[in-house]
Parts: structure tokens; C-alpha cells; sequence
């Protein structure tokens, strides 16, 4: 008798119930909601079932994709108009903060409460919830969570030839890293060329140790080099200043780290955006990657995976640095409604969100295969899922210690100058770490100053979500 | 003569080598969109396998491509139609009014071609949502106008300089108005003009991504957005997107086509003169 | 005929009138919106910052910024390599297709494809031609044994990946413009160098090449001012990336005006931008038909 199956029947009951309601007057019988949204799972899942939300309630969802490069600036455009288009939002989490000084999201914390059992908040795992809230509020709501984790080739590391020549070249058992240091001497072992063996079996391509994202396109270098960054202990802000510290020793060992894998990983690495940072794991053409879970289940796929048919794909959490154990980074992709809408377009969307994020819509894309990255404890935790999908243990597992990555209104100020400074760094163009960080900083700070201390601090204020208080 | 035929050789080997080099990528739209996603980054390239028309489908089913074409389609007619008419008009009294202060205007019409489209995205956001035009296709029109027109302008001007002043006298003694004769001498003499411009307008309107982007939404969605949209945040869904760009490809060929009677001539007389 | 002013005055309120007005109109409120904005502190993101007069700072702080005066370098190299390469290739090209052979109408209608390609659906296109590692171009030129090139991910080759793009587009415009002028060449002065036994290539330098000088001229008038807009095709490839190597104009004014939502910024580089290639194009064009004038005499 665990905490599940309490909370599964409460949620039925609370399913049961709601659904009643709706079947009686349907409220929202006849509102139009638009949706502004994007071409991934988290939407794509969704999208072609709004015809069963509107046969539940009578609300009609539009939902427009959009591409993602230029989908934040037509949503603060969007969000500056008084009269909205759209009354739902897709949201990457590092805009909370952007969008939230602005006041452009409506603040879902009571109607999450109010709603509590029906959602089954207490089945969300928490820092999915933390990562959508601004000065403690929830702007948004989970709709696809994200962890930083290790993938790595199972079949390789597990190899018995494998492990005996790594043990006599390191003098340590070879397994999944759980330091950094461990993890680049796997990625240094494993950097082989065409026509080596590897796992016994001659290479048809070259085998590259790790692939790491070091692009500009879509903010990848930046994105990726926080959770490095955190991981060796560093922070974002100055506690007094509340201004950029990212130059300290820890971050600096960071990119000096990252710019360390340069070797094992592709010769293109600058061109290693997201997508294509994954392909190298996913046709397995490279040992191990460090990289957010959104593309985890495409490993496990052998339609959208070779290496599913070729090898194992394994998942482990984080490796540590000698800044000991820190905790893990995760993002969520959530859906938010537009503050500026109309009361009652605000409860239809409410009613909208509530529906694609249940754990009865998550379960059947769960079970159909091609599930979003979840963010629900019943779901990583079912025991039948996590043997379909060997990664929500460990989704499950590093989440409980997790902290959520940066959500400051200057996001996307950091974003682009850390992205040129640290693609001058990994291309030999900046001859430190110091020197590229200090010149990102410096930007950021330029900006940041204008702004009194008790502003900047109310900033970097990760205040605890109200919506998680008993 | 055999050193004729050496040279034809020649010749056509050297257009075999443009050919490959300037028709390579669009074989490779074609054969992307045929292709199987797992076998998109293959190494090597796969360039044998069972073709699918997984992507096409896709394209039909997963967004309104057919509305979206037909968006496009408006916008990109209406702006070219409605660029042509504005445009050649001036275009004809720049070519005619002698008076200095011409040039002033003529430079001024020509500068809305420069200025960076950026700067003025929000501003047109902003009327557009206060009157209401929003997503529609007329806003895209109104602006993609604004490009078009400096264009049509600049290169009928060189048309009309080109048709013989006298000609145009002679149909003004005959008692014609000086719209009658624009209309009945000087136009029809310029029409290869007019499907050039026509092909510059077309293709600007329909292949134009940053105002469509900001200015439409559901309902006014552009094609180019529309295959954009398949490059989410986790990944960039190449067989969809080339499917797409292939679709979008075949108006303006046709539309080329169509125009290609007066276009040679066209491009020969106008831009002679500049 | 007399051009009386009379008539001029009619013929402008006629024609002139309603495209002066209809650009006016539709024009009148975003340049000045622009314009007022370029005077102003003003975040579209960030509505707690004051939206205050701030003088002339953005266009000190503008045309002080080494970023903005890399990103107008950048823009003029890559000017300078597209416009070249596409002069030259064009008229080449030109010269091929419009000898009197089989086939060379449907060439010609083949070559005009790119142009009528997306610049952000080229920017796409080449991305799956350049892809890092996997890209069919380093895989064609292995197999005559060049490369690996590391096009889009490294700083040496960028700027110069994003031209091939753009020379890929742009050319078949120069190569339509020189056809078509080449094909309505008067016969004559060529039967006279026939018979001078001139060469080949004399002919071309002194007969073919100064009779297509205006129609390349005006081409270069048109592409010049939309190669200096450049935008689509870097925002897709590399974002301006790696490192600050393909940053141009537009890239550093939409950063200004979206990422950073500093739009008073954004807007002075905008008028700065446009003064610098109004003032170009008047400049180089300019000059380019005085030595034209000459020639003719």
C-alpha cells in the first residue's frame, strides 16, 4: 500500500467527480481559447486530441506551432498587446522570470489549489512546479519535464573486454561516471576510429567518446554549459549584488572541463546543437552524452534510434565534480495563460491545461510509446513503465534533489552573451575561461546595474512555491 | 568544323557542371522528402531506398498546409497586384516629369527599401492590432507593399524611359488624355516591365518570414512559417521541412513559367537603361 | 512635345499621387514610431523599466560599440564576397545559356530555381548541406578526396559558407538580368570584330563586356541594398556563431531590438544603418556610372 494507490483513487474520484460536472452544464460550452505553441512533443502529443477536450467541455482549442527561433519574441510581443490572440502560451521555463516582471501570466496558484486533488498536484514532482513559478507564484504548468542526465552505450560499458582493458589503462572499474573526471576518461577510452574494435566488433564509423553541445543556434552552448557550471558548484548571481558572478574558480573549472571533452568529441563540435548533438548517441556513434531528457525515449526507440537495434542504451544521473555532490538540473516545458485574457477565457484555459497535463493523458501517451518526458511521480514510478522506459528511474530519483535552472527577467541577455563568449572560448579565439566569462559578465552587469540592489535581489530570489505549502 | 564541334562540347560540359553545382541542393529537397526519417543522416548518404510519402502526408495533416498555401497565395497576388498597379503609375510620372524635385521623390521611394524591416516589425504590430487587421492577409499585404513598391517603381521607371516620347504625342494628337495613352500606347509596350516586376513582388511576398511570423496566427499563417514551424525545440524535423520546401517551391515555379514569355524580353529592355 | 509644368503638375497628381500617399500613409507611423523609439529608453519586455527621453545615448552608444562596428564590417566582407562572385558567375553563366543550342531555354528556367527559394528555406537547405560531420558536401567532396571542411563550425569558414548560400541564391538573378541583355545585343559590331579576326576573348572585353555594364550596374544597385540586409540565411545557419563570425547589421539590430528588448538601441542602429548605405549606394554607384559616362565616350 504505497502512496500511490491513495493518491490514484483519489484522483479517480476527483476524475469522477469533475467529470460529472462537466457532463452536466459544461461551463465554457462555446469559448474559443488559441494557443500559442510549438512543434514538440509536449504540444504535437496533445494537439491532434483537442476534439475529445471539446466534446468533454465545449471548449474549442486552436492550437498554432510555431517554430521555436523567434517564438519568445512573438510572445513578448504578443504579451504587450492588450487585447490578446492568444490566451494559452507554450512556455520554456527560463522565460518564467522574463514573463513574469512583465506581469504577462496569470498566476494559476489558487486555482492549482483549489484544484488540487482533481490535478493530483501532490503527484507532481515538486521542482517541476518550482520551476514555473515567479516570486513564488505558478505562471505555469507542467507539461513536459526536463532532467540533465548522463546517457551512455550500456552494451559498451558493460562489455567484459571492455572493462578489463579500461581497468588495466585507468585502474578503476569501468561504469557509468560518477565523477567528471571519470566521465571524460570513459569519453578519452571510447574516442576510436573507424575499423577499431569496440564491444569485439570492428567500427563502420568513428566512435567518438562524448558529444556535448557547443552551438550558438538556439542558445545551445549557454543552455548546456549550466548545468556543467552548477555541477562544479557555481551560481548565477551574487547573493549581495545580485549581479552576474559567474566568473568565480567553479565556474571557470566548468568551461575549462567543457572545453577538456573538445578532444572526444566530433571535430564539428561547434556546430553541435541540440538535435544534432543527440543524433551522435542516438545512432550510436558516440559513448556517452550528458544532455536533457527530452530526447531520452527516441533512444529506446528503434524507429527513431539505431542504436536501439545496434546496442543499449543506458541513463544514469549526473556525475559529480570535487565540488561533491550538487544537485541536479532541470527545466520544464509548460503551458501558461495569458494574463491579459478574459476572466472567463482564464478558467476555460485553466480547464484546458488541467486536462492536457492529467495523469490519465500522460499515462496513455506513456503507454501508446512515445511519451512526453514526464513529470509525474506515478508515472516515472510505475514499476511496467520504468522497464519500457529505463530512464524515469532515474528522472524519478535525481529529481527528488534537483534545483531548477536560471529564470532571472535577464535570461535571454545571458543567454546571448554567454553564447559568444563561450563559443569564442571553445573555438581558441578567447585565450581563458576567465577572460570569456568576465567579458560575458561584464555585459549582463552593464544592463543589471541600472537597477537598485533590492531589485536585483528580488531577482535571484528563488522564493518556495506558494502552491507547495500545506 | 571540327573544332565547332570540340567547342559544343565544351560548352555543354561546362553547363553539365553548373547544372550539378546549382541543382544539387534542390535534388536534395526532393530526395530528403522522399526519405525515410531514420535514414536522414546516414552515413553515407543514403541516396537508395524505398521512397515515402510519409512527409507529404504529414505536412497535410499535422498543420493546415493547404490554408496555409492559399494565405500565401493571396498575400503574395494581392501585394504583387496591388505593387504593380501604384508602382508602375509613379514609376511612369518619375520617367516623364522633368522638374529636379522629382529625383527627391523618386530617392525617397526608393529608401523605404532600405530601411532594416526590424526596426518596424512592433510598430506594425501595433497599428495593425488597433485596427484590427491582426492576421489578417491584408496586413501582410499592406506591408509587403511597402517593399514592393520602391521595387516596381525603380524597375518600370527604366521601362518607360525606354518607350519613345513621340509615340505617346502621337496618340495625344489624335485626342487621346494622357491616361489614355499610359493606358492603351505606353503600357502594353512595357508589359515585359510588368512581369518582371511581377516576379520580384511574387516571390519577396511569398517567401517572407519575420513580418509573417509576427503578424499572423492561426488564421492568416503563411507557408514559410508553416514549414518553419517543424524545427521545435528539441529538434529540427528535416523530412517535414523539406517536404514542405519542395510544396512551396512549385507556385513560383509555375508562376516563373508563367512569365517567362516576357521576362527575358522584359529584363533586356528595362534594366538597359537602369 | 513641351514639358510644360502645367502637364507635370497633372501627371503627378494622376500617377504619382496615390503611391506617395500610400507609402506615406502606411510608412508615415512606423518610422516615426522607429524614429521616437531611437530617442528612448525603451524595453518591450520588461515593462518595469522606465521608458524615459535618453538624447542622442543610443546613437553615441550605437556607433561607440566595437559590436556594431564588427557586425558592419562583417556585413560589407560578405557584401563585397557575395556581389563579386555573383557578377562574375552570373555573367559567365549568361554567356553559356544563351548560346544558340538545344536545351538551353530549360536550363535557364532550371537555374532561376534558387531564387525562388526561401532565404530561410536555403539557410535550411545548406544547413543539411554543411551539417556538422554528416553533411552531404564534405561527403561529395570526399569522394574526390578534399576535406573534411569544417563549414559552419569554425570561425576561419563561416562568413564564408554563408556566402556560398547566398552566391547559391543570388547568382541565377545576375545570370537572368546579363542573359537577357546579351540576347538583345545589336549583331553588328560583332560581324565587324569577326572580321578584325579579333579573339575570343577581346571580343567580350571590349564589345560584349561594355554593353552589358548598365544592366550589371543596375543589378548590383538592387541586390546591394537587400545584401546588406541580410538576415534569414545567417539566423538559421549560425546565428552569427561561432564565436561573433557571421554577425551582420540585421543580426546585431534584431538582438538589439528582441534578445536584449533594448528597442531604443535597435532603432538608432536602424537609421544608423540606413544613413550608412544610403550613403553607399550613392557613393559607389556614383562612381561606378561616372566611369560608365566615360567609357561611353
Amino acid at each position: 500500500m504505497g502512496i500511490w494507490n491513495k493518491s490514484t483513487i483519489a484522483l479517480g474520484v476527483a476524475a469522477l467527480m469533475s467529470s460529472s460536472v462537466w457532463a452536466q452544464d459544461k461551463p465554457f460550452a462555446g469559448v474559443e481559447l488559441k494557443m500559442l505553441g510549438i512543434g514538440d512533443t509536449s504540444v504535437t502529443r496533445v494537439a491532434p486530441l483537442v476534439g475529445e477536450f471539446e466534446a468533454l467541455t465545449g471548449i474549442k482549442v486552436q492550437i498554432d506551432q510555431l517554430p521555436y527561433p523567434g517564438l519568445i519574441d512573438k510572445i513578448i510581443v504578443e504579451s504587450s498587446s492588450d487585447s490578446p490572440t492568444y490566451q494559452l502560451l507554450w512556455i520554456d521555463s527560463p522565460w518564467v522570470g522574463l514573463l513574469g516582471e512583465a506581469g504577462a501570466l496569470e498566476d494559476l496558484t489558487s486555482r492549482a489549489k483549489r484544484d488540487a486533488a482533481e490535478i493530483g498536484l501532490d503527484d507532481i514532482v515538486p521542482i517541476q512546479l518550482q520551476e514555473n513559478t515567479w516570486q513564488g507564484k505558478l505562471l505555469a504548468f507542467p507539461a513536459s519535464g526536463m532532467t540533465w542526465l548522463q546517457q551512455y552505450r550500456a552494451d559498451l560499458l558493460e562489455n567484459p573486454d571492455e572493462q578489463a582493458n579500461f581497468k588495466k589503462k585507468y585502474g578503476y572499474d569501468l561504469a557509468p561516471a560518477k565523477t567528471w573526471i571519470q566521465y571524460r576518461d570513459i569519453a578519452e577510452f571510447f574516442t576510436r576510429k573507424k575499423g577499431d574494435l569496440a564491444g569485439g566488433k570492428p567500427l563502420e564509423n568513428d566512435l567518438y567518446g562524448v558529444s556535448q553541445s557547443y552551438s550558438r543556434v538556439q542558445g545551445a552552448i549557454t543552455h548546456d554549459y549550466f548545468p556543467f557550471m552548477r555541477s562544479f558548484g557555481g551560481d548565477y548571481w551574487d547573493p549581495k549584488t545580485g549581479l552576474c558572478a559567474m566568473t568565480g574558480e567553479p565556474h571557470i573549472k566548468a568551461a575549462e572541463y567543457m572545453q577538456s571533452l573538445i578532444p572526444f568529441n566530433p571535430p564539428d563540435y561547434l556546430g553541435l546543437m541540440w538535435d544534432i548533438q543527440s543524433g551522435f548517441m542516438e545512432r550510436g556513434e558516440a559513448a556517452e552524452a550528458a544532455y536533457w531528457s527530452v530526447r531520452s525515449v527516441r533512444l529506446t526507440n528503434p524507429e527513431e534510434a539505431v542504436l536501439a537495434k545496434i546496442g543499449k542504451a543506458g541513463f544514469a544521473a549526473n556525475p559529480e565534480s570535487d565540488a561533491g555532490p550538487q544537485p541536479t538540473y532541470t527545466g520544464t516545458l509548460g503551458f501558461a495563460v495569458n494574463a491579459k485574457s478574459q476572466d472567463k477565457e482564464k478558467d476555460a484555459a485553466w480547464e484546458f491545461i488541467k486536462w492536457a497535463t492529467s495523469e490519465k493523458l500522460m499515462r496513455r501517451f506513456a503507454d501508446e510509446g512515445k511519451g512526453v518526458s514526464q513529470f509525474r511521480k506515478s508515472i516515472l514510478g510505475d514499476a511496467k513503465l520504468q522497464e519500457k522506459y529505463p530512464y524515469y528511474k532515474v528522472l524519478l530519483d535525481s529529481q527528488v534533489n534537483a534545483r531548477r535552472r536560471i529564470f532571472h527577467p535577464f535570461y535571454q541577455a545571458v543567454e546571448e552573451n554567454f553564447g559568444v563568449e563561450l563559443s569564442k572560448y571553445m573555438a581558441g579565439e578567447t585565450a581563458t575561461a576567465k577572460e570569456a566569462l568576465t567579458t560575458a559578465c561584464n555585459a549582463v552587469n552593464t544592463q543589471l546595474q541600472m537597477f537598485s540592489v533590492e531589485q536585483r535581489l528580488r531577482w535571484i530570489n528563488d522564493a518556495p512555491a506558494e502552491v507547495l505549502k500545506k | 568544323m571540327t573544332s565547332n564541334a570540340r567547342e559544343k562540347i565544351l560548352f555543354y560540359i561546362l553547363i553539365t557542371v553548373v547544372l550539378i553545382l546549382f541543382m544539387t541542393p534542390i535534388y536534395l529537397i526532393v530526395v530528403s522528402s522522399l526519405k525515410p526519417s531514420a535514414l536522414m543522416f546516414s552515413r553515407p548518404p543514403t541516396f537508395i531506398f524505398t521512397p515515402t510519402l510519409q512527409h507529404y502526408y504529414d505536412l497535410f495533416t499535422m498543420r493546415p498546409f493547404h490554408l496555409q498555401i492559399l494565405n500565401s497565395l493571396i498575400v503574395a497576388l494581392g501585394s504583387t497586384a496591388f505593387s504593380l498597379v501604384v508602382g508602375s503609375l509613379a514609376a511612369y510620372a518619375i520617367s516623364r516629369i522633368k522638374s529636379r524635385w522629382i529625383n527627391d521623390v523618386s530617392f525617397w521611394i526608393l529608401s523605404m527599401r532600405m530601411f532594416p524591416p526590424i526596426a518596424v516589425v512592433v510598430p506594425y504590430y501595433i497599428i495593425f492590432k488597433s485596427i484590427g487587421l491582426l492576421d489578417t492577409p491584408l496586413a501582410l499585404i499592406i506591408v509587403y507593399s511597402t517593399f514592393n513598391i520602391p521595387l516596381t517603381v525603380w524597375l518600370m521607371k527604366g521601362f518607360f524611359d525606354e518607350v519613345p516620347e513621340a509615340l505617346e504625342e502621337a496618340a495625344q494628337v489624335d485626342g487621346h488624355g494622357v491616361i489614355a495613352t499610359f493606358w492603351y500606347v505606353t503600357l502594353p509596350l512595357t508589359a515585359p516591365g510588368l512581369a518582371v516586376a511581377a516576379v520580384f513582388c511574387f516571390i519577396f511576398s511569398w517567401n517572407e518570414f519575420l513580418f509573417a511570423l509576427m503578424l499572423t496566427g492561426s488564421k492568416a499563417q503563411t507557408v514559410t512559417i508553416a514549414v518553419m514551424s517543424f524545427w521545435s525545440s528539441d529538434a529540427v524535423q528535416w523530412g517535414r521541412i523539406m517536404a514542405g520546401s519542395f510544396v512551396v517551391l512549385i507556385p513560383g515555379v509555375i508562376f516563373v513559367l508563367t512569365c517567362q514569355r516576357w521576362l527575358v524580353k522584359g529584363l533586356t529592355m528595362g534594366s538597359v537603361k537602369g | 512635345m513641351k514639358h510644360t509644368v502645367s502637364r507635370d503638375r497633372r501627371i503627378a497628381l494622376v500617377f504619382l499621387l496615390p503611391a506617395v500617399v500610400i507609402l506615406f500613409v502606411t510608412t508615415i507611423y512606423p518610422m516615426l514610431y522607429a524614429l521616437w523609439l531611437s530617442f528612448r529608453s525603451y524595453d518591450l519586455s520588461k515593462p518595469f523599466i522606465p521608458r524615459v527621453f535618453v538624447g542622442v545615448a543610443n546613437y553615441v552608444e550605437v556607433l561607440s560599440s566595437p559590436a556594431f562596428l564588427h557586425a558592419l564590417l562583417t556585413t560589407f566582407k560578405l557584401m563585397a564576397m557575395t556581389l563579386s562572385v555573383q557578377v562574375v558567375l552570373g555573367v559567365g553563366i549568361a554567356l553559356l545559356v544563351t548560346q544558340k543550342l538545344p536545351g538551353m531555354a530549360v536550363v535557364r528556367t532550371l537555374l532561376l530555381i534558387p531564387m525562388m527559394i526561401s532565404p530561410v528555406i536555403v539557410g535550411l537547405v545548406w544547413l543539411f548541406l554543411y551539417f556538422p560531420e554528416l553533411g552531404y558536401l564534405n561527403y561529395f567532396l570526399s569522394l574526390v578526396g578534399i576535406g573534411p571542411v569544417a563549414w559552419i563550425t569554425s570561425t576561419g569558414w563561416a562568413l564564408t559558407a554563408i556566402a556560398i548560400a547566398d552566391i547559391w541564391q543570388w547568382t541565377p538573378f545576375f545570370m537572368m538580368g546579363t542573359a537577357a541583355a546579351l540576347q538583345s545585343l545589336s549583331p553588328e559590331p560583332y560581324e565587324a570584330a569577326r572580321i578584325d579576326g579579333n579573339s575570343r576573348f577581346d571580343v567580350f572585353r571590349y564589345i560584349t563586356l561594355p554593353q552589358l555594364k548598365p544592366v550589371i550596374i543596375s543589378l548590383l544597385f538592387l541586390r546591394a541594398i537587400d545584401a546588406f540586409k541580410i538576415y534569414d540565411i545567417i539566423f538559421v545557419l549560425t546565428k552569427g556563431g561561432p564565436a561573433d563570425a557571421t554577425e551582420v547589421i540585421s543580426l546585431y539590430i534584431y538582438r538589439q531590438s528582441f534578445t536584449f528588448w533594448r528597442m531604443g538601441v535597435g532603432a538608432a542602429a536602424s537609421f544608423v544603418s540606413l544613413i550608412i548605405i544610403t550613403v553607399f549606394i550613392t557613393f559607389f554607384f556614383r562612381s561606378l556610372q561616372r566611369s560608365q559616362a566615360a567609357l561611353a565616350r
